[in-house]
């Protein structure tokens, strides 16, 4: 067998695959392989532009804990006061909420985790909003550089959470009721349940229809697990409620705190499927980039 | 790029994200990463980094939290050598990120040892190891497991 001729063929062909995924996306540049020579700066100069030609506005009507305003919003596309209603239907769990056109720009006004409420916009072509929108948030519980976890924002039941992913979640093992011995009087104020699978777990926290969940390791997977402890902090210091367009709003009581996701990581909230919405701190706090 | 995060990962939702990740590095420090000789060499090297020893947690995360969207409508395309990237994913990680360079980018074994920082010799000695570890295993699929 010559593996250099197999390596170059399969190597061409993971190529044309990528270029199969057909969305918007940024390996379009990268498509002629065999035109690249001279593919440095050519390359990252076109992917630049299409990252800068992606950057949504994002008008912040009340910030709270998430950004730090050093500049005035590029635009302002939602008068402050506005609501905005909740959607009809949700796909799947995840949150669709109403759009707006303006210029071949779509905008959507939604509410993060933390209660600051956004508007952003995107070219129409993307339709995103279509998609959905799911919220997350980090969460700090320790000190630890390593002590925090994403929270993210699902409509409904924690059945129809686990319902919804039933597919790839695998066999079930018996979910644990982190509240049941000894029920809390904390802010916690639905139910608190860790459910495992067999590579993923979650900690899920029902509110008025919502459900966030708390990805956490399965023993064996490599990747951290909460202890019995760590639950029941998040149990009794996670709180939630309904804003008045709907979306749902978290709330901590220390030494659980809520953070800026993109401090941590990167993603404060979620289009469905792959593209992530990143609020950018380093161009400025009214400007997200999307991807 | 993404294709390269692919060959390194197994996982195209991992493989965007990863190369999603490494677009925006360059993004918020293009003054720097612009004036580089060679900013796709960068980002190759920032894209080889993630996939294979930084964010394992986060990578772990982001599967979870893709699969959370349930995107029925993108479907992953089908992998063409699928058995062939399955063992170059089994090798140690230099000769992984040398064999994906190699034929996923069609780079040379200078261009090669750019990216990875390491000296050519070194490049021509892990594709020689790795293309005789796969030639082992693809010719007996029982071997080195």
């Amino acid at each position: 067998m010559n593996i250099d001729d197999l390596g170059i063929e399969a190597g061409r062909d993971l190529v044309r695959a990528s270029q199969s995924l057909g969305r918007p996306s940024l390996e379009a540049v990268t498509k002629n392989r065999r035109a690249r020579a001279g593919l440095g700066t050519a390359l990252v100069f076109t992917l630049a532009a299409l990252l800068v030609g992606m950057i949504a506005v994002v008008t912040p009507e009340d910030d709270g804990a998430a950004t730090a305003t050093t500049t005035p919003p590029q635009t302002t596309t939602v008068p402050p006061g506005t609501t905005v209603p909740p959607a009809a239907q949700p796909v799947g769990t995840v949150f669709v909420p109403p759009t707006s056109e303006r210029d071949g720009m779509t905008e959507v006004t939604l509410t993060l985790l933390d209660g600051s409420m956004i508007t952003v916009a995107y070219p129409s072509e993307l339709d995103l909003a279509s998609r959905g929108f799911m919220t997350a948030l980090a969460t700090r519980h320790g000190e630890d550089r390593n002590d925090w976890r994403t929270v993210e924002a699902h409509v409904g039941t924690i059945e129809d959470f686990v319902e919804a992913r039933a597919d790839w979640l695998g066999t079930r093992q018996e979910a644990l009721v982190i509240t049941q011995d000894d029920p809390i009087s904390g802010s916690a104020s639905g139910r608190a349940e860790r459910w495992a699978f067999e590579e993923h777990a979650f900690l899920l926290f029902e509110f008025h229809g919502w459900t966030a969940s708390v990805w956490d390791g399965v023993p064996g997977s490599g990747n951290p697990v909460t202890t019995e402890e760590e639950r029941w902090l998040w149990a009794s210091a996670l709180g939630g409620a309904t804003d008045v367009n709907g979306f749902l709003v978290l709330s901590a009581e220390p030494p659980l705190t809520l953070v800026p996701a993109w401090a941590e990581q990167g993603c404060p909230l979620v289009p469905t499927g792959r593209s992530k919405v990143y609020r950018a701190p380093w161009a400025s706090s009214s400007t997200t980039v999307i991807a | 790029m993404a294709a390269l995060a692919y060959a390194l990962t197994g996982r195209w939702d991992v493989a965007e994200d990863l190369t999603q990740e490494a677009f925006l590095r360059a993004h918020r420090d293009w003054k720097r990463v612009g004036a580089m000789a060679s900013p796709g060499g960068w980002l190759r090297r920032v894209v080889t980094n993630l996939a294979l020893s930084r964010w394992r947690r986060l990578r772990t995360e982001t599967i979870a939290l893709l699969r959370l969207t349930i995107d029925s409508e993108v479907a992953a395309p089908e992998i063409p050598h699928a058995k062939f990237w399955e063992e170059v994913r089994r090798l140690p990680e230099r000769q992984r990120q040398a064999i994906a360079l190699r034929y996923v980018e069609d780079l040379t074994v200078v261009e090669i040892a750019g990216i990875l920082e390491i000296a050519e010799g070194t490049v021509k000695v892990l594709l020689h190891q790795a293309r005789e570890s796969l030639r082992h295993r693809l010719d007996d699929p029982g071997a080195a497991r």
